[in-house]
């Protein structure tokens, strides 16, 4: 079982995301976050194998900003920036994100993880 | 300032340097002037030395011919005596008294008969009888056969008395004989008394060793005296006819005019005649001072009507012209300063407006970046539905209509915000003034609260004699709906949430009061900013963000103001005021 940990300060966003990666019966949610601060805390706690970091989360630090401390307190951790603004640029310049999937393409969340988790769709 | 300092320029100190040069110009007219005066007391002071010198130059040619014609009528009478047998024959005695006769008749001062040895045979001064006058010149040049010899003035040595020598030859019995005679100067008294020079004037003859032979007046203290160290009397032998100012024999400074009386045998005699300068030149001196007091009077009413005129004619318009100018300056100086503060106004506005812009594209991307996470919510559980419709199990289903349902009120409410906000930041959002029943706007909305069933308690805390409020009783409802929505959703289940109303200061209170959470103090700051959403366990409590911000402005809009005080753990209470309406008013 993989370990998931969503980073989403919008309840009904976060409930999205957990419904469409609870399709892979491989991924199990770990923990939440809505904040910088509660990311980092709940990536060293529960050492997730995927992590979906919003990028405009509680506080001031955004999601970009905190991938590699998250990266950093769980190594083996996959991280998928997940966002409404188109962010691909600034993901390719900074190594501790794995991939990134924008919100309105939500169809692409589940096979982005399950690539960056080798696993195989069922 | 291209003109600072200018108008000062030109004041006082301008218009007295103007009025200083005006002065200086008459100055300089009336130079000229002084110089002509001086010129003409030079021309007065030369004229007068030229009078006299001129009434000396008379003088002596009247001397010279009165000396001409006396000299001649002694040589007659000389050849005459020279004739008579007593004197040829040298009788003694006979020829005495026929000298002294003829001497005291003719005016000699001296008649003598001497030998070829000099010595006297005959005399008309008896005592004097043993002089010799064989050392005389004229005597000598009358023995060497010179005939009839004009000895020149001089002092007589046998007599003392001032002379002209004459010598004439005659035949004696015995060998030749000269007959010696010293005509007297009193003839020159007469002649000078005629000249009639002013009082204190002297008229001095002297010979060429500085003897003086002759002085009117006064003359006894200096005949026969010799002065030839004296400056009259060297200046005189030197250049021997002129005018001069020189000290006399006296000490007195006079005005001397001399020249040279006939001149024989190298032995001349000097006229002068010394004026005193005072009366001299009294009169170049009386036409000096009225011409200088003339003129200092002249320059006088000349640089006071310089003054006067410069200050009518000149300075006053300046003056006036400086004050126009410094009108002009100052009118300048304040356009100036008008359009530095239109400027300034400008710029500020120019600022406001760009600032404005920031704050409306911030605005523009808060608002974009909250419609997008609503929309993309909406569209994810949509596409779930669709794709996974049958997969999902019923409950699931349900969350996803739950869901949808409640981020597309949310998306409306924002949408419904931000035309609000627009229409409040523009200026066309309308507020009705007029006084209305607040207890009842209370009343009704914690009623509709009531019916919702959040499951808190309502209460609500009015007086009995609560006036009317003045402003706009739909926006009353719409705040007091914000913020008890606020206190619903920070309260937990079960809570009381009470709304109390009181008056202060002229003014109605609305406070809402819950026992949630409360508010740390950081958010404080940007609590009624827009998009400035509560956060509840950090989660976003659903809401747009926008409520408090217009609340505030239609709060403020009505002439009220808002207020939260807040407690973490304990609870919140926002309060706004609105103002009491005033009797009369409808």
């Amino acid at each position: 079982m993989k370990v998931l940990v969503v980073v989403e300060d919008d309840p009904d966003m976060r409930l999205l995301v957990q419904m469409t990666l609870g399709e892979e019966p491989a991924l199990g949610m770990g923990g939440k976050a809505t904040s910088a601060a509660q990311a980092v805390k709940e990536a060293s706690r529960l050492q997730p194998d995927l992590v979906i970091l919003d990028n405009f989360i509680e506080g001031d630090v955004t999601g970009l900003e905190v991938a590699p401390e998250i990266k950093a307190a769980a190594p083996h951790g996959k991280i998928i920036l997940f966002s409404s603004y188109e962010l691909a640029d600034q993901v390719r310049s900074e190594p501790a994100v794995d991939a990134f999937v924008r919100k309105n393409q939500l169809p692409e969340l589940l096979p982005t993880a399950r690539r960056l988790l080798g696993l195989k769709e069922a | 300032m291209v003109c600072g300092g200018f108008a000062a320029d030109m004041s006082e100190f301008g218009t007295r340097k103007l009025l200083a040069r005006v002065l200086v110009v008459v100055l300089l007219a009336v130079v000229p002037a002084l110089g002509a005066l001086v010129y003409a007391g030079m021309e007065h002071h030369r004229s007068t030395s030229e009078a006299v010198r001129s009434e000396t130059s008379r003088l002596a040619r009247l001397i010279a011919q009165e000396e001409s014609r006396l000299i001649e009528h002694a040589r007659q009478l000389m050849s005459a005596l020279g004739r008579i047998p007593e004197v040829r024959d040298r009788v003694r005695q006979e020829c005495d008294v026929l000298l002294q006769e003829v001497a005291r008749g003719q005016g000699f001062a001296h008649l003598a008969v001497v030998d070829g040895q000099g010595a006297v045979v005959c005399n008309a001064s008896p005592d004097l009888l043993a002089y010799d006058l064989a050392e005389h010149p004229e005597i000598e040049a009358v023995l060497r056969g010179h005939g009839f010899v004009r000895g020149g003035y001089g002092v007589d040595p046998a007599t003392g008395a001032s002379v002209f020598r004459l010598a004439s030859p005659l035949e004696g019995l015995d060998g030749p004989l000269v007959l010696y005679a010293g005509l007297d100067l009193r003839w020159l008294a007469s002649l000078v008394h005629q000249a009639q020079f002013p009082t204190g004037s002297t008229v001095t003859v002297f010979d060429e060793n500085g003897h003086v032979l002759f002085r009117r007046p006064d003359p006894t203290p200096w005949v026969g005296r010799e002065f030839s160290d004296t400056s009259l009397i060297a200046t005189v032998r030197e250049r021997r006819a002129g005018t001069q100012e020189l000290e006399g024999l006296d000490g007195v400074d006079r005005l001397y005019a001399f020249t040279t009386l006939s001149q024989v045998r190298g032995e001349g005699a000097y006229l002068t005649v010394g004026i005193p300068s005072g009366v001299a030149f009294a009169d170049a001196r009386r036409a000096r001072t009225v011409s200088l007091t003339g003129f200092g009077v002249g320059v006088f009413l000349a640089l006071l009507g310089a003054f006067f005129f410069g200050r009518t004619v000149l300075v006053r318009p300046v003056q006036r012209s400086t004050e126009t100018l410094r009108e002009a300056h100052t009118a300048l100086q304040e356009s100036e300063q008008r359009y530095a503060d239109a400027y300034r106004a400008e710029q500020r506005t120019t600022e406001r407006l760009r600032e404005l812009d920031a704050v409306k594209n911030e605005f523009m991307a808060m608002v974009v970046h909250d419609l997008r996470s609503p929309l993309a919510v909406i569209g994810g559980y949509a596409q779930t539905l669709t794709r996974r419709w049958d997969a999902l199990e019923a409950h699931q289903r349900t969350q996803c209509l739950d869901a949808i349902s409640r981020t597309t009120d949310r998306l409306n409410a924002m949408v419904e915000q931000v035309i609000q906000i627009a229409r409040i930041e523009s200026g066309e959002f309308s507020y009705e003034q007029a006084p209305f029943d607040l207890a009842e706007v209370i009343s009704g909305t914690v009623g509709d609260f009531e019916e919702l069933q959040t499951g808190h308690r309502l209460r609500t805390q009015i007086p009995d004699d609560l006036p009317k409020a003045f402003g706009d009783r739909e926006r009353n409802w719409q705040v007091l709906s914000n913020l008890l929505s606020n206190a619903v959703k920070f309260s937990p289940t079960g809570e009381t949430i009470e709304v109390v109303v009181y008056p202060v200061a002229g003014r109605l209170a609305v406070a809402v009061r819950d026992r949630g959470p409360g508010i740390p103090r950081g958010e404080l700051p940007k609590l009624f900013r827009r998009f400035s959403r509560l956060k509840q366990d950090g989660e976003i409590v659903q809401g747009t963000g926008l409520g408090l911000y217009i609340c505030k402005k239609m709060v403020e809009a009505q002439g009220g103001t808002i207020d939260v005080e807040t407690e973490v753990g304990v609870g919140t209470t926002f309060t706004y005021t609105i103002p009491v309406a005033q009797e009369g008013s409808s």
